[in-house]
């Protein structure tokens, strides 16, 4: 378990993040979304010891993460803008991590490296920028590190190695039991990948929650009754937004004790419809609801 | 602490790893370039002895490069950003990336030397011609490996500190340069007030000059006679502290003439010291930095101006030296403005931007105020210690370097490695240093003088006296000097297990070659009068040269070859034997004893060389050392070779003169050739 304890990181004079408190459980996949700037490529950073935090501390399964030797043994990061040693082969920076990481498993390496195409001896700085992330993102995965840290995870992966790499990366935590913290400020990247969410801004961690449960917890619905019908009529419900067109109202509801969908069945519609909602709706409605323009945030 | 904890061998294999091109280029190029000025050496000389000095020229011009370039190589990943992020995040702490790579750094400046002295012992092993004792090469691996290491020391404290390489690179020049060079200038400050005047007060008359002359109007100098005071022109070193060879390097080529002595054993350790302290302010400062500044120079703006406004110091001090003499002079504007020039150079060179112009300006201005109130305290302080007035007790000891090309007596070439303490000496060294007509010996071209450099050891520097004096002046020193113990010991305390070549003329054999001799030197000398040898000039004598690796110095010793007949003998083998493996070359021939000089014309030589050398070929080669012998100098001459100087040393001295003569009336005879019987004062 990763316990960030009031991290705060300043350069110059601008605070990057101020006082962030957060804990990401283990066995998930974190995604840490925020606009550009808001602070993600800073806190992990931060986390893997790359930058000292001015305040506060960093807790990996109980123990002080900076500059321990022994705990970044089972932490791999591969950041935002990715760097390879300039005449380094694939199976070169393969051996760097090898000679760095007790776990790292060079079978694993070469079947990843067989699955997308990357030839093991070829410089990496002749390779795309697609083909350089693949070769980050599996070195780190064959480390077998328990804490994968991945900044701008997908950037620069087409389309079809971008699923591809998700996949890796799941059945990844599911068998090796990791913990993959993973960065993005496309939210819909995240969405069908990550298992807890958390939004970044001005320094601090706005809202953070479980994406089942968020997304279960929530539904769009579209409604018409045979009466007309204001927004008042439906306050017995938890309603994060209400508009109407004409007969048919579009309202997003917080159903937290699950009794939404029959108290609505019970005032017999005319049209009852639920529409699911994205992960960037939930997210919009969640920030509303706590008073934030989300298109100012993300 | 785990030790194996702080040092990763993986790590520092794959950081060597990636900067291998760079490495092995610098870790081949000393010892390439030695290579090649070693067989440079040999090939344009018959025999060579290298000093520690001339095996350590490429190592000068490295010392100032490869540590630095080593500490960039191993540690320029915290200059990038993206390099930060990769190294940084790898499961190695901070210390252990700082001791790896200072551990590794060493490792390759060990090799890179020991690479070096292992070709050189392969060389002098290979060519018969060059000698380098084993001793050298020790003393040359010690104080090039410590020098280099405290270099990289130093240079990893700067990168630690620095955002980029160029900073680091000026912060280490700050590290290594600029409390020696405030302490030089202190030192050196006293050498340009005193206009290279010293004033010393002799009351003996064994220290008063011979000729003193004051000019009229000069009351000072006039009263100073009156009370026994003498000025003498010498260039005065104040500067005689202990620093570290990198700074003594600089500090020798610009501010000061005496030799560069590469080992010192005082250098050495406090190099060694510092080292281990600059290890451990370095693993502090990797420790703590912010690993963030990168791609600039440092994280506080405030840092960068110190920095910056540190770098000036010495152009500053340099200007104020301009503006106390010529304060509205143009030079002084046009200084100043190199000054500005390069203040806001330094910003795009180390930041790729000039900005906080304001804040730079006041740096400057506060800088300026500092160092010129710096540069006038100093010049008050030393005019009021009056550091140029010295009493002859303040006088510790003084080394005589006679002339090289007037070599005359035997011992000249040992005695700039002996500091002489003797009272009578020093007061003789008094009284020639403070001679007005030395001056004149110079200008004088019919005066017979001798050159001189005379050292003064002082408890307030040193004084050096470069000048000619005249002849009497240096055969009444020579003589003193001969009766010196320190003198005559340094012949008697020879330590012949330290000898480890000798040279006969132009060829240098290496001591297994020639033990007979080297046994015949140290019987005779054991059993000669130690005045004896020390007196008989150089000319009389067929001199061999022995050379000893002593005290981390080389050092030669002329022995007269007449100190028994067994080892004239044999060096009269050894110099025709010589003459006759080169006797195919051409030559030009001149006397090379007295006895050749008095029955000879010697102009005439040069023009019977031909009839000379047919002689000698048809000659055997037996000499008898107890009869008469006649020296003839035969210098070889060709388009390659000029060194070559050979001798030919025969009993038969009637056949050389009716060589001689013979073409000497054939000459008479022509017209063209009467400017050669018109002087000969030696003639018969």
């Amino acid at each position: 378990m990763i316990e960030i304890k009031g991290v705060s990181k300043k350069y110059e004079k601008e605070n990057v993040l101020d006082n962030l408190k957060c804990t990401i459980k283990d066995n998930c996949i974190y995604g840490l979304v925020g606009a550009n700037g808001a602070g993600k490529s800073t806190l992990l950073r931060l986390i893997n010891s790359v930058y000292k935090p001015d305040k506060g501390s960093i807790i990996v399964d109980g123990e002080e993460v900076y500059d321990n030797q022994e705990k970044k043994k089972d932490m791999v990061f591969i950041p935002d803008d990715l760097f390879f040693y300039p005449s380094y082969t694939l199976i070169d920076t393969a051996k760097f991590y090898e000679a760095m990481y007790p776990k790292f498993d060079m079978v694993k390496l070469k079947e990843y490296a067989d699955l997308f195409h990357l030839d093991l001896n070829s410089k990496i700085n002749t390779f795309s920028k697609g083909m350089k992330r693949q070769c980050a993102i599996i070195c780190a995965l064959a480390t077998n590190a328990k804490y994968l840290f991945f900044d701008e995870t997908f950037d620069g992966l087409d389309p079809v190695v971008r699923n591809t790499m998700k996949k890796i990366i799941a059945k990844h935590m599911d068998e090796e039991n990791s913990t993959i913290i993973m960065t993005s400020h496309n939210l819909r990247e995240l969405e069908d990948i990550c298992d807890n969410l958390g939004l970044l801004y001005k320094g601090g961690i706005l809202f953070e929650s479980d994406i089942d449960s968020v997304k279960t917890n929530m539904f769009k619905v579209q409604i018409s009754l045979k009466k007309d019908f204001q927004k008042e009529d439906f306050k017995m419900l938890d309603v994060l937004s209400f508009k109407k067109c004409g007969s048919v109202a579009t309202i997003i509801i917080n159903d937290k004790d699950k009794k939404a969908k029959k108290i609505l069945k019970d005032m017999n519609p005319i049209i009852l419809d639920y529409i699911p909602l994205t992960l960037e709706e939930v997210f919009i409605y969640e920030m509303e609801a706590l008073g934030y323009e989300f298109n100012q945030i993300i | 602490m785990n030790l194996t904890k702080l040092f990763n061998y993986a790590y520092l294999k794959q950081n060597l790893k990636k900067s291998k091109n760079i490495l092995a280029l610098f870790i081949g190029i000393v010892p390439i370039f030695n290579i090649i000025t070693m067989i440079m050496q040999i090939d344009t000389n018959e025999s060579t002895i290298p000093s520690l000095e001339n095996l350590s020229i490429i190592n000068i011009l490295g010392l100032y490069v490869i540590p630095i370039v080593l500490s960039i190589c191993l540690f320029g990943y915290i200059f990038k950003k993206r390099t930060v992020d990769f190294i940084n995040s790898m499961p190695i702490s901070r210390k252990s990336i700082f001791i790896t790579n200072t551990i590794g750094g060493i490792a390759i400046i060990i090799l890179i030397n020991l690479l070096n002295i292992i070709l050189l012992a392969i060389l002098g092993s290979i060519f018969d011609n060059l000698f380098i004792p084993i001793t050298l090469l020790v003393d040359y691996f010690i104080v090039w490996t410590i020098s280099y290491i405290f270099v990289f020391t130093a240079a990893n404290i700067a990168m630690s500190l620095s955002g980029n390489a160029i900073t680091g690179i000026v912060l280490t020049m700050l590290i290594l340069f600029l409390i020696p060079f405030l302490n030089t200038y202190k030192n050196i400050k006293g050498t340009y007030l005193s206009n290279n005047e010293v004033k010393i007060e002799c009351r003996e008359e064994s220290c008063k000059p011979i000729n003193y002359t004051c000019y009229e109007e000069d009351t000072t100098c006039i009263k100073d006679e009156e009370n026994n005071i003498y000025k003498a022109n010498v260039y005065v070193n104040s500067d005689n502290d202990d620093y570290t060879l990198p700074y003594n390097i600089i500090n020798h080529t610009l501010f000061s003439s005496k030799t560069l002595t590469i080992y010192n054993t005082k250098e050495n350790i406090i190099m060694l010291i510092l080292s281990i302290i600059y290890i451990i302010i370095g693993t502090i400062t990797f420790e703590k930095r912010k690993m963030e500044v990168s791609e600039t120079s440092f994280k506080s703006i405030h840092t960068h101006l110190l920095v910056k406004s540190l770098t000036l110091i010495p152009i500053l001090l340099l200007t104020y030296e301009i503006v106390s003499r010529y304060p509205l002079d143009i030079s002084t504007i046009f200084i100043f403005a190199i000054v500005l020039v390069y203040y806001f150079l330094y910003d795009l060179i180390t930041k790729k931007s000039i900005n906080h112009i304001k804040l730079s300006i006041l740096y400057f201005i506060i800088t300026t105020c500092i160092i010129f109130t710096f540069a006038f305290t100093i010049t008050k302080i030393v005019n009021n210690n009056n550091k140029q007035y010295l009493t002859i007790n303040d006088i510790k000891s003084t080394t005589i370097i006679p002339d090289a090309i007037n070599n005359v007596y035997n011992f000249e070439d040992t005695l700039k490695y002996i500091a002489i303490k003797d009272k009578n000496i020093i007061n003789n060294v008094i009284s020639i240093i403070t001679d007005t007509n030395n001056a004149e010996y110079y200008y004088n071209e019919d005066e017979i003088s001798q050159y001189i450099t005379i050292y003064l050891n002082t408890n307030q520097g040193i004084l050096e006296f470069r000048n000619s004096i005249s002849q009497e002046q240096y055969n009444n020193l020579m003589n003193l000097l001969i009766q010196n113990d320190t003198i005559k010991n340094s012949y008697n305390n020879i330590n012949y297990d330290e000898i480890f070549a000798l040279q006969i003329g132009n060829t240098i054999f290496e001591k297994e070659k020639q033990e007979e001799i080297i046994k015949e030197i140290q019987d005779s000398l054991a059993k000669t009068d130690i005045n004896t040898i020390l007196k008989t000039p150089l000319e009389n004598v067929l001199p061999i040269q022995i050379y000893s690796y002593q005290n981390h110095k080389l050092n030669t010793y002329n022995i007269n070859s007449t100190i028994s007949d067994k080892l004239e003998s044999q060096v009269i083998q050894a110099y025709n034997q010589e003459l006759y493996q080169n006797i195919n070359s051409n030559f030009s021939i001149s006397c090379g004893n007295s006895i050749c000089y008095n029955n000879i014309n010697s102009d005439i030589l040069n023009y019977v060389q031909n009839d000379i050398i047919s002689y000698i070929k048809e000659q055997n080669n037996q000499v008898d050392p107890t009869q008469e012998y006649i020296i003839l100098d035969l210098y070889q001459v060709n388009s390659f070779n000029i060194n070559g100087n050979y001798k030919y040393i025969t009993n038969n001295i009637e056949d050389i003169i009716n060589i001689v003569k013979n073409k000497e009336e054939e000459l008479k005879k022509q017209e063209e050739y009467s400017y050669l019987f018109e002087t000969g004062e030696n003639y018969e």
